[in-house]
């Protein structure tokens, strides 16, 4: 190994180590664990879009519709419907719990994400 | 054991490969303090320098303790998250949250079971919603969208009402760890959306990046592959030409994987110098000079390893293809060793948990076992050819012959060199591969060339593409009805369980001791 070899190597393994300390020490320097992004970074829109305001009223749901809440699957889909037509439709979330395969846990999980809507 | 010491001090890249790779290894056992290292780092460096103008064999102990302890850094560093990473988020478990972020992985798309579609992506996250206000978020994810209608590329910026989760180890007969193999690619957590309606698309193709233009092309030559090529053919060449095995039906996975020829399917550094060596050729055949060929075959390889997105055999290739080309147009001695070290070197630094992943472990150890093994079968099966036979005939029989040869020895090398990985790694040992690949490997090569000619003729040549199409499903038709009889011979594969790492070094210190006694020997 020559001289100037000897020098480059060092030199690689100094530049190499500032690199690594300098990105180590940029993950650990904020106090904070998060910091606030400016409101507008997001628009509104995309905001009122998902989700919040988008509930399932299971007056008028389709099979499809309804099997997009958790733990309903084509066959519960199936029951809901089956149940809202024998009985001219839901008048409350609570009724869910008579349809077979419908829990006190599964009707947690998707009581807030749906409505009953009697208009429809 | 002097020819050992020969080997490192003439290839000082190679001693520096080895001792990074020690020093991560051993960072991830060890639980040293990043602090600690950081003064080993400064106290060596400083002992280094004073070293310059000693002696040889102190500087290469010194420097050799520093990359190791380098390793160690590195490693330390990559696995160190920042305070706004996302997996911060992951507690309480299954709490949802609205994350903004960007898809920075081509989106895959698979029919489920039950009717339908899921779509899977890495997620870069940038904020996530805490009551009223946004924050600032870090980190990739692994995002999964159930009962997916919408196509997303990358680039898109999105916003998403997601669950949190943790990935979790598949519980199957083989050792592959999905939460080391997700951690490889430094993400720790999971997004889960439940369908289309809970991402809105803020911004189409945000940002910029060389990729996108990239994945238009990728996009493109999948579409001309489905467009001329019948399933499953057009999956099997988009498997070959662009690493996207996910649409292979399970039976012809299965196939490849039980005749050991399924790094066909994956692309491999021996795609990446296949298609090189055509290009290089198609450049020859346009009077192009040597040297220009060669900085086009870089750029060329260099675009390739992003298409095909970035995988460790590919990125190993092409860095070993372009050493390979640079030395010959900077006139310069070019050692395989030198340049594997340097490729491996490259890997790690950028992300050393790549020590641990199936991919770089397979790749490394097939290159080292073809270099190092292939010669020495070679020297050691190689005859005098008889005197008695004619020059013409003796060079035309000799030539297939020698072919057939070096294919074996080369199949042979890398089956003793990698069947404990896949064996640890994969459950599966398969003997047959050392006859599937003197088949399967001059067969890519044609494949490949007409994949290339069938991807680049213009559309208006449709009668020629067509004709290429009919070649390219019939040598696919043959390689998958000859790999199936194989792969039906009496103990071309076996399953294996509960293969211990010490089992593995005992085996690789035998295979040593044997090429030392045995290879050498007999050619000294």
């Amino acid at each position: 190994m020559q001289k100037y070899e000897k020098i480059v190597t060092l030199l690689f393994v100094l530049v190499a180590s500032i690199f690594i300390a300098l990105s180590f020490y940029n993950k650990l320097r904020q106090n904070k664990r998060f910091l606030p992004l400016k409101e507008s970074l997001i628009s509104t829109h995309a905001q009122q879009a998902i989700w919040a305001g988008k509930q399932v009223n299971i007056n008028s749901a389709s099979r499809y519709t309804l099997t997009k809440l958790p733990g309903i699957g084509p066959k519960t889909a199936e029951s809901i419907i089956d149940y809202r037509n024998s009985n001219n439709g839901f008048t409350s979330k609570e009724q869910l719990l008579n349809i077979k395969g419908i829990g006190t846990k599964k009707y947690e999980a998707i009581k807030h994400r749906v409505e009953v809507d009697v208009s429809k | 054991m002097s020819q050992n010491k020969a080997l490192l001090e003439k290839r000082p890249l190679l001693a520096a490969f080895l001792l990074f790779g020690l020093g991560v290894v051993s960072a991830q056992s060890l639980n040293i303090p990043f602090s600690i290292i950081a003064v080993l780092i400064i106290i060596l460096f400083i002992f280094a320098c004073l070293t310059i103008a000693k002696g040889k064999s102190l500087f290469f102990v010194v420097s050799g303790l520093l990359i190791l302890v380098l390793g160690m850094a590195t490693y330390i560093n990559f696995n160190t998250l920042p305070k706004e990473h996302i997996s911060y988020l992951l507690k309480p478990p299954g709490a949802r949250y609205y994350i903004r972020g960007r898809v920075k992985s081509e989106p895959i798309y698979r029919w489920q079971r039950w009717g339908n579609r899921r779509c899977n992506f890495t997620f870069q996250a940038m904020a996530y919603k805490q009551g009223d206000v946004w924050l600032r978020l870090k980190g990739l994810s692994e995002a999964q969208i159930d009962n997916n209608e919408l196509d997303y590329n990358y680039g898109d910026d999105i916003v998403a009402f997601v669950a949190l989760k943790s990935p979790v180890k598949f519980a199957n007969k083989s050792s592959f760890d999905y939460v080391k193999y997700l951690k490889a690619k430094g993400i720790y957590t999971i997004i889960d959306i439940e369908d289309d309606e809970n991402v809105v698309v803020l911004k189409k193709s945000a940002g910029f990046s060389i990729r996108k233009p990239i994945y238009n092309i990728r996009r493109i030559i999948e579409k001309r592959l489905k467009l001329y090529l019948p399933y499953p053919d057009n999956t099997l060449i988009s498997a070959m030409l662009l690493a996207s095995r996910h649409s292979i039906p399970k039976y012809l996975r299965e196939l490849f994987v039980k005749t050991g020829s399924v790094h066909v399917l994956s692309v491999s550094g021996l795609h990446v110098a296949i298609i090189s060596t055509i290009i290089f050729f198609m450049l020859k055949a346009c009077r192009l000079s040597r040297k220009i060929s060669s900085v086009i075959v870089i750029i060329f390889v260099s675009i390739y390893a992003v298409i095909a997105q970035e995988r460790t055999p590919i990125l190993r290739a092409s860095i070993m293809i372009t050493i390979y080309l640079l030395s010959y147009i900077l006139e310069r001695d070019f050692d395989i060793y030198t340049a594997l070290s340097l490729a491996g070197l490259i890997i790690l630094i950028i992300n050393p948990m790549q020590i641990f992943s199936p991919g770089f472990i397979l790749s490394f150890a097939c290159v080292f076992s073809l270099v190092y093994l292939t010669p020495k079968f070679e020297r050691l099966f190689t005859r005098k050819p008889n005197s008695d036979t004619s020059l013409a005939a003796r060079s035309y029989l000799s030539r297939i012959l020698q072919y057939i040869k070096s294919i074996l020895f080369a199949s042979l090398a890398v089956f003793i060199g990698v069947w404990p990985i896949t064996a640890i790694y994969f459950g599966i040992i398969s003997p047959i591969s050392i006859i599937a690949n003197i088949f399967i490997i001059p067969l890519l090569g044609v494949i490949l060339f007409l994949s290339i000619i069938l991807v680049c003729v213009p559309i208006l040549l449709q009668p020629i593409s067509f004709i290429i199409a009919h070649f390219l499903h019939s040598l696919l038709g043959v390689s998958i009805k000859v790999l199936a009889l194989l792969s039906e011979t009496p103990f071309a594969y076996f399953y294996v369980f509960d293969v211990r790492p010490y089992m593995i070094i005992l085996y690789y210190v035998f295979v040593y001791v044997v090429v030392k006694l045995l290879l050498d020997r007999n050619m000294m």
